[in-house]
């Protein structure tokens, strides 16, 4: 940035960082970060610039930055723009049928490794992909669908009707297609695969 | 780039073009602008290429100890692996003895090491320098797909060439835009599971993405369970991944180019020497090979198999029986369309006034130029390509000959 900063110990550090962070190239970075994580990966320029423009106002204050996005319409779109990453589709099954993982190694990390995202092991120092194209992969899709169909197995629950399930897990975003696919399903456990593996559960 | 007096290799020490090289790039060209490439895709139609990236920096003092080299046993005590241990490549490189198998295809013209390669920038951090490995850029952040499926794109203007990838995920060297395949073991298939994917296809057809996604997989793993018999292989089997990539390859209207990726290189604690850490990824390299070889049957002799590494290790052995992050390593080449010869490259010698900043071991050529030289004698790929869309800004790397 051009700048030398005098040595003063922790203090010249901490002025490199209010500098860092004070540099509209940083609210350029944070606004479009949040904006790819939280609503497409193609975030609506609008949208971003309008983070951009809480962050700058704000001095940088996360918490109005975090507001302007809450307050934001794209991120409300009823059409799910975001594919699930490994966590968030394995999180979301156990959510979704009220269970809480037993065991760490089968129930977590194997599945996670399985899907493309052995946990703790993001492959750059910058973290995970935030894109749909890394995540679609032919081989980790099927091993999406394989471990669906086992944890549907152990895990249907008894006393909810799948289509039920479906209305509460996914409320408005359950297309007819997906309806009549689960409601056509010949077991409770091949419904509740349907279920997660169906596009809107994919997606958040 | 260094002579030494110990090796003098010619023909591999400079990037002119060969009378053959100039005349196969101009055939590529003059065919390209004025017919259809019947005579070169026939060529080079059948030809299989296998990459194996070794992850977190193999040693290529230990994989293909210099044994000639007067200064190698003192800088390495401990962990340099003692000459009569070593498995006979030529009178001044061993081979580890847990190569068996590049072992044997040396001996029959079928296997060669590079052993003092690097990419084109010094760089210590294993991300960056696997980014560059794989990105092919001139730079870091050079480029955001990775060369091969550059290559596959270069290829795909003039005939159809697909490629596998073994693992969950596409590795960055085969991302881009090209459409690649992945496999990995894991996969099974029950009658309760196939209504699941019967139904899911269905449910997927207005999907632009997931739909064909998950026809892709499921056709791999039906074929991969065919190559199997339905059993279901280890993760870390490496005999029996690379038996099924090479599978991939061998089968009709099978993919051209497979990529694997083996980790655990990064051998900075008891590294050990003929036995130990090192020994056994060496191993499974060996065995990854071997695997090869089996599985593509009578297509091994238009294979050309490369396994790199994004750099080498410190010529001296650390504090604790290891060694830490360095630069240049040891490429090894196996196949049976690899032509014959000797060490390919220049070896810069283990002299203290010759390592690369005091420690490492320096680079005397440039991985690029084997990668382009294999890209283009082997699957055919334009010049004009390789230089521009590739490996970007690549001219002052030029394509090494005479490798295929």
């Amino acid at each position: 940035m051009g700048r030398t900063y005098p040595e003063g110990g922790a203090e010249q550090a901490r002025a490199v960082l209010r500098d860092l962070a004070a540099n509209p190239r940083t609210a350029d970075q944070i606004a479009r970060r949040l904006a790819i994580h939280f609503v497409a990966d193609a975030p609506p320029p609008a949208l971003v610039a309008r983070l951009r423009e809480a962050y700058l106002r704000s001095g940088g204050d996360l918490a109005i930055v975090a507001a302007a996005l809450i307050d934001a319409p794209e991120a409300w779109s009823p059409t799910a723009g975001k594919f699930k990453q490994p966590y968030e589709f394995l999180v979301s099954s156990y959510r979704a049928v009220g269970v809480v993982p037993a065991d760490p190694f089968p129930d977590v990390i194997q599945p996670l490794t399985q899907f493309g995202q052995r946990p703790f092991a993001a492959p750059q120092p910058n973290g995970w992909s935030d894109q749909a194209s890394d995540w679609i992969a032919p081989d980790a899709l099927v091993k999406r669908m394989t471990w669906a169909s086992n944890f549907a197995l152990a895990h249907a629950p008894q006393t909810t009707a799948p289509a039920d399930l479906a209305g509460a897990v996914l409320g408005d975003r359950l297309t007819p297609p997906t309806r009549l696919a689960i409601a056509r399903a010949e077991t409770r456990p091949e419904a509740l695969a349907l279920l997660l593996m169906s596009p809107e559960f994919q997606r958040r | 780039m260094n002579q030494s007096p110990l090796h003098s290799r010619p023909f591999a020490s400079s990037g002119r073009l060969s009378r053959r090289g100039l005349l196969t790039a101009g055939a590529g060209l003059s065919f390209t602008l004025i017919a259809a490439p019947a005579l070169a895709a026939s060529a080079v139609g059948q030809s299989k290429l296998v990459v194996i990236v070794c992850r977190g920096a193999m040693d290529g003092l230990s994989a293909a100890p210099p044994i000639g080299d007067p200064d190698y046993l003192s800088l390495r005590g401990p962990i340099a692996i003692p000459a009569d241990h070593t498995l006979k490549l030529d009178g001044h490189f061993g081979l580890h003895p847990r190569l068996i198998t590049v072992a044997a295809l040396a001996a029959a013209g079928e296997a060669r090491i590079a052993p003092a390669v690097a990419i084109p920038q010094r760089i210590r951090s294993h991300f960056e320098a696997q980014d560059l490995l794989e990105n092919g850029g001139e730079q870091l952040y050079g480029a955001a797909s990775g060369w091969l499926n550059r290559a596959l794109v270069a290829i795909t203007a003039d005939r159809r060439v697909t490629a596998i990838s073994i693992g969950a995920q596409a590795p960055l060297i085969l991302r881009g835009p090209a459409p690649v395949r992945s496999w990995s073991p894991g996969g099974r298939s029950t009658p309760d599971l196939a209504r699941v994917a019967a139904a899911l296809q269905d449910l997927y057809q207005s999907d632009a993405i997931l739909g064909s996604a998950l026809a892709l997989g499921l056709q791999t793993e039906a074929t991969a369970e065919g190559f199997n018999s339905g059993q279901t292989l280890q993760e870390r089997d490496a005999r029996g991944l690379a038996v099924t990539a090479a599978r991939f390859l061998a089968a009709d209207g099978g993919p051209s180019i497979a990529v694997l990726s083996l980790d655990g290189f990064d051998t900075h604690a008891a590294q050990g020497a003929v036995n130990g850490q090192l020994a056994n990824r060496l191993g499974a390299l060996d065995q990854t090979i071997a695997g090869l070889k089996d599985g593509l049957g009578s297509a091994w002799g238009k294979t050309v198999v490369i396994a790199a590494t994004e750099f080498g290790r410190t010529a001296h052995v650390n504090g604790t029986g290891g060694t830490d992050h360095g630069t240049a390593s040891t490429m090894i080449l196996a196949g049976g369309a690899l032509k014959p010869g000797g060490i390919i490259g220049d070896w810069p010698t283990l002299q203290p006034a010759r390592l690369f900043e005091d420690r490492d071991l320096a680079p005397t050529l440039d991985v690029r130029q084997v990668f382009k030289g294999v890209l283009r004698d082997h699957l055919g790929v334009e010049p004009a390509a390789l230089e521009t869309r590739v490996f970007p800004d690549s001219r002052t790397a030029p394509p090494l000959d005479n490798l295929v």
